[in-house]
């Protein structure tokens, strides 16, 4: 069998197959505040594709623009210029490509890609953004599209953590959960992650172990192990 | 020349500033009690701006007062 055939044959297994992404596309920019305009979000790939036990660099990377994030603008990345795709006024998807000649010959990078825009006004929420990873192999584009939604497994697609708008960032806020919003105990950790201490009450809540033992032990003060639901308000200092 | 300018630099560099009667450790007694108060007794628990002579020190057993948010009020025993 020639080595045409062979790779021909390679790449047709790829397309039944689709390619396998060796690792989730994350979001090292970490979350944002809800409603803030110019946010910058970054996209990390940590990875390429793998086609037949062969690693290949990405050369092309696409977003979709979810709904309610708007004023959203591309900035350039290693892949170069971006190329917007519109309908009417609203952003709807960006991609990036690569020149073909700055393909690495194997999965040896590791790429940021950042837009700016303005975050939904939902605070406390998780907004799913799909994206599309493709390689060149062969000459032939292979994508593999991260767009598995929450809760779903498998090709996730990264989620952008909503937290709420703060006025003051290295002090107290004082915040009221919306209508319509439950934040379950389990999640306080993801919405305020950064936060030195929530309060609810005298009851309080920290991801820093050593804040929660000084809460354990303070009298008057407890552990708060409710879920947070509308019309709660809180204090955090961050 | 050169040999003699660097040894130059070595003893001016060596020189430190030990002057006499100064010491480098002349920081608060540390055999001083951590709190001002003499004695244990109840007190209200409350943010920093309700206790405006208080100094920022590490925590014992407590929140300390930054930690605690606007307008709170807890009775709590302070470890002397």
């Amino acid at each position: 069998m020639s080595s045409k055939l062979l790779f021909g044959g390679l790449v047709a297994a790829g397309v039944l197959s689709s390619t396998i992404a060796l690792a989730h596309v994350s979001l090292p920019s970490g979350p944002v505040q809800a409603d803030k305009a110019g946010t910058k979000i970054t996209f990390g790939l940590g990875h390429g594709c793998e086609v037949g036990g062969v690693h290949y660099d990405t050369f092309k990377f696409r977003v979709e623009i979810p709904a309610g994030m708007t004023a959203v603008r591309p900035m350039f990345s290693d892949f170069g210029k971006p190329a917007v795709t519109r309908s009417g006024v609203d952003v709807t998807s960006i991609e990036w490509t690569k020149d073909a000649n700055d393909v690495l010959g194997g999965d040896d990078g590791y790429y940021e890609i950042t837009i700016r825009a303005k975050i939904p006004n939902t605070p406390y929420a998780r907004l799913p953004i799909v994206v599309h990873q493709i390689c060149l192999v062969g000459g032939v584009e292979m994508t593999t599209s991260w767009d598995v939604l929450p809760p779903g497994t498998g090709n996730t697609a990264p989620v952008l953590t909503i937290q709420p708008a703060r006025l003051n960032a290295t002090g107290w806020n004082k915040f009221t959960i919306p209508a319509g919003v439950t934040v379950p105990n389990a999640n306080l950790g993801t919405y305020f992650g950064d936060a030195l201490i929530v309060w609810k009450g005298t009851e309080a809540f920290s991801v820093n172990a050593n804040t929660v033992a000084l809460i354990e032990t303070t009298t008057g003060v407890t552990k708060l192990t409710a879920d947070l639901v509308a019309g709660d308000v809180i204090w955090v200092r961050y | 020349m050169t040999r003699v300018i660097l040894v130059a630099a070595l003893l001016f560099g060596a020189c430190g500033d030990n002057l006499p009667g100064v010491s480098r450790d002349a920081g608060p007694d540390e055999d001083a009690p951590a709190d001002a108060a003499p004695d244990a007794a109840p007190q209200a628990l409350g943010p920093c701006l309700d206790q405006p002579t208080d100094l920022l020190r590490p925590p014992a057993g407590q929140l300390p007062c930054e930690l605690l948010p606007p307008g709170f009020t807890a009775t709590a025993t302070r470890t002397p």
